[in-house]
């Protein structure tokens, strides 16, 4: 207990030591620079403060920028997970559908979520298209894990069930749902990150003043290095957290597994 | 067997095939119902391409010339981050402490997404390396989490019993961990390719360059052109599929003793 | 363990349902949503002071403002039905119609405000042959400009495309040796030292339309108040900004984050006529340019004269002013 304790003051001191040194390579960078487009750690923290306090130039704070973006967020990966597990699952027990109809899923899932923009644009109005964008790129992530779960289940499980008379509906939902679940909710996990680092791209979508990708993206436009940087920071910063949470929930869940790992 | 292993192929073939036609003809007959000026029939489509192709695009740039020109900075970003990533990754995996102690650093860089750096590279950066910072930085994560992960999952018998026999941690390093860990490094660089690749787009919004597939996406939604955005869409799909089929079909033949090899 | 899963697939779906509501603007009920360009309020400063002084809600209605990287962008946007009234470049708008969308011009907005800028070594606009300018993107006035001088001179220059606000830092860097920008972005970089102002747009095409006051077609038949309205509250804002000309340039520094001064300077580059009627003349020749450059397809649009004279309504404006004497 007090040496677990020790290492632990060890590696945030560690960490600390890193930040400290990223800080300082910045500022020198900054330095270097000396450049009206490039924003020193001193005028981000001043930027930072700014967006607390009083907001951009439009009155919107930091956190109304984050609430507008994790509501679009969470609806893309809300519909990713409401048609990625099912579709998944449905793909994973019949594989023919999958390998019949391959030619039209995989180039789909290597196509940039940032390249249909312009089509979501002209063919969808509002906020559909936030949650396209963000379901286009978090869909993929949740079906083939799903997809892959179900065709990794142990033949031996289901073949015992089978021969002991049980039917088809109890082999689904008493040997492969629960043996695809911890798969489902690490390809979750994710399709979440994906789907949060998509949120600027998403944001590329104009008509909206409120949202983190837009802060991005117009601050740049307006030469607000410092403003851009803080809405950088705090898109890695929260889709960290978000990430370490995943992964808390994971753990409690799937306790009898040891499997849940950082990617 | 044999020949039913044929037939079998052939029969996924012409399935395929089959739902492409499907494919083309639900689109079609979306084209009759919708009668949008945004929304390109198959056949419109095709003619945009041949134009593409033949002609080039509005600033006689043709298709094959852009196709070509992405390829070379995804070959560049991804390079880098097989360069770094894997020694990295093996590196960190090996030194635990090194990661846990940046953790504070590595993990929130890792959310935050490629086109949010576009304005700091821009100042940064010049020219190529611009595009393959930013592709860098998609590919990269995947690569050196992937490698990290593998050399964390090498079987701890396999080390500890050549240590008990003496040998040293060299000898271990090259001759139990690299190859045990090669299959999943090799996964992880086939997905960071994809990722790579996905990455182009954003990429290619840095502006300042004529050639690029992205950058003939984003030309033409600015005249509004759907064929040809399709045109662009579907070329950047068939792409990555066919980049990741290669892959497949290369980490088959060397690890055919290896069964794991999956999408 | 399953019920958790349900529920959780149920409130992810909850989730979506409600997000699926599409955004319920459009004509009719007095609501409309409006939008304008980032950092672009030295050419459309009337859709700023409305904004700020409420001077559509003192009309009655109800406004969703909307803001949009490039004319391009906020044109398709309005192509989807989503926007209803706008402020952006004539060029723009003219490459949406040549689509097939129906999008019209109700009003003039600021006419030249865009100018190239080189860097120092580069003296006379012939110079500019061989060389790299940046512009806006390939659907934006300044490209179909830099088209023309290069006509003009019988010159080859290179375009790149980028964004407005990446200009300056490409032309520091050497990557580009010039650059064509809407003010204030030009006077800008020439404050900062990077480059020196060759060509105004008044060199390249006099008195040539620059940005407009758009509008989806159907609304001129279906709500005609509606326009009415419109017009009156951007009318209003021009009155203001006679009035409070310093007040005006205070707002431009805010909206755009540029020094007062260059803002100014900005300004006396960019001339408002009042009253705002389009220069139809500039506009045929920019037709004109557009369909050369292959930016309209000329199968799509015939008779130059015919698809300006349908683009452009001043009867409303026209209206208006004759109410106002």
């Amino acid at each position: 207990m007090g040496s677990n304790y020790l290492e632990r003051v060890k590696v945030f001191s560690y960490n600390l030591i890193s930040l400290t040194i990223f800080i300082i390579l910045w500022f020198w960078v900054a330095r270097w620079q000396a450049s009206p487009f490039f924003a020193s750690p001193a005028e981000i923290a001043q930027g930072f403060m700014q967006m607390v306090t009083v907001g951009d130039e439009e009155g919107i704070t930091i956190f109304m920028h984050l609430w507008q973006s994790l509501i679009r967020v969470f609806s893309g990966f809300g519909a990713a997970c409401v048609l990625g597990i099912p579709g998944g699952l449905a793909l994973g027990l019949f594989p023919f559908i999958y390998n019949r109809t391959r030619i039209i899923i995989e180039p789909l899932r290597f196509i940039s979520p940032i390249a249909w923009i312009p089509v979501a644009i002209v063919l969808l109005v509002g906020f559909t298209r936030y949650v396209f964008v963000i379901w286009v790129a978090s869909f993929f992530p949740i079906f083939i894990t799903t997809l892959w779960s179900v065709r990794n289940v142990n033949l031996i499980h289901i073949n015992v069930a089978r021969v002991a008379g049980a039917s088809r509906w109890f082999v689904i939902t008493r040997i492969i749902v629960p043996a695809t679940l911890p798969y489902i909710a690490g390809g979750m996990r994710v399709s979440l990150g994906i789907s949060w680092m998509c949120i600027v791209a998403a944001e590329m979508i104009g008509g909206e003043m409120v949202g983190i990708g837009r802060l991005i993206l117009k601050s740049s436009m307006m030469h607000r290095m410092d403003l851009v940087v803080v809405g950088m920071l705090t898109i890695g910063i929260l889709g960290y957290c978000l990430n370490e949470v995943f992964i808390k929930v994971e753990k409690r869940i799937f306790r009898w597994r040891a499997a849940v790992s950082i990617d | 067997m044999e020949e039913k292993i044929n037939r079998e192929k052939y029969k996924t073939l012409g399935y395929n095939v089959l739902t492409l036609f499907l494919f083309l003809a639900i689109w079609t007959l979306a084209y009759w119902l919708i009668k949008s000026p945004f929304f390109p029939s198959p056949l419109m489509v095709f003619n945009a391409f041949l134009e593409l192709l033949i002609h080039g695009d509005i600033e006689d740039v043709k298709l094959g010339m852009h196709i070509q020109q992405s390829l070379w900075r995804i070959f560049g970003g991804f390079a880098a981050a097989c360069i770094l990533g894997i020694p990295l990754g093996l590196l960190m995996g090996l030194y635990g402490r090194v990661y846990d102690s940046t953790k504070v650093l590595i993990e929130p860089i890792r959310f935050i997404p490629p086109v949010a750096w576009i304005p700091l590279v821009i100042v940064l950066l010049v020219g190529y390396f611009r595009f393959v910072f930013i592709i860098w930085l998609g590919a990269f994560f995947p690569i050196f989490i992937g490698t990290l992960l593998s050399v964390r999952g090498v079987n701890p018998l396999h080390i500890e019993v050549p240590k008990s026999f003496g040998a040293s941690r060299f000898y271990i390093i090259r001759n139990i961990v690299l190859p045990s860990v090669l299959p999943e490094v090799l996964t992880s660089m086939r997905v960071g390719l994809g990722i790579a690749w996905e990455c182009i787009m954003a990429a290619e919004m840095i502006g300042g360059e004529r050639v690029g597939i992205g950058i003939m996406i984003l030309k033409y939604a600015q005249l509004i052109r759907m064929d040809a955005i399709i045109v662009g869409i579907i070329v950047i799909g068939i792409i990555g599929f066919g980049l990741n089929e290669i892959f497949i079909f290369v980490e088959k033949r060397i690890f055919r003793w290896k069964e794991v090899v999956s999408i | 363990m399953k019920k958790k899963w349900l529920v959780l697939m149920v409130m992810a779906g909850l989730i979506v349902v409600s997000g699926l509501q599409p955004a319920a603007y459009g004509a009719g009920k007095n609501k409309i949503h409006f939008g304008y360009l980032v950092a672009d309020q030295v050419h459309n400063f009337a859709s700023m002071i409305m904004k700020e002084k409420k001077f559509l809600e003192e009309e009655g209605i109800e406004v969703k403002w909307g803001e949009y990287l490039a004319g391009a962008y906020l044109m398709q946007h309005l192509a989807s039905g989503e926007v209803d009234f706008g402020t952006c470049g004539i060029v723009p708008a003219m490459i949406t119609r040549g689509q097939g969308i129906d999008v019209v011009v109700l009003a003039g907005g600021n006419t030249e405000g865009s100018a190239i800028v080189v860097k120092n070594e580069i003296k006379t606009p012939k110079d500019l042959d061989g060389k790299s300018i940046g512009t806006p993107g390939i659907g934006s006035i300044q490209d179909a400009m830099v088209d023309m001088v290069a006509r003009k001179y019988n010159i080859s220059i290179k375009k790149r495309q980028m964004s407005v606000a990446d200009m300056p830092i490409f032309l520091k860097k050497g990557e580009i040796d010039g650059f064509i920008a809407w003010a204030p972005h030009n006077e800008k970089a020439e404050q900062l030292g990077y480059g020196h102002i060759i060509l105004t747009s008044a060199d390249i095409l006099p008195g040539h339309q620059c940005c407009v006051l758009v509008a989806k077609g159907q609304l001129l038949k279906e709500e005609p108040e509606l326009v009415r309205k419109v017009i009156r509250a951007f009318m209003k804002a021009y009155q203001y900004e006679q009035k409070h000309h310093d007040e005006t340039i205070d707002l431009v520094v805010k909206y755009t984050n540029t020094p007062k001064d260059v803002v100014k300077k900005a300004w006396s580059h960019t001339p408002h006529p009042y009253p705002p009627y389009v220069n139809v003349e500039s506009a045929k020749m920019q037709a004109d340019g557009l369909i050369a450059g292959g930016k309209i397809q000329k199968d799509k649009v015939k008779d130059v004269d015919k698809f300006v004279a349908e683009m452009n309504h001043p009867e409303f404006l026209k209206e208006y002013m004759g109410k106002s004497k």
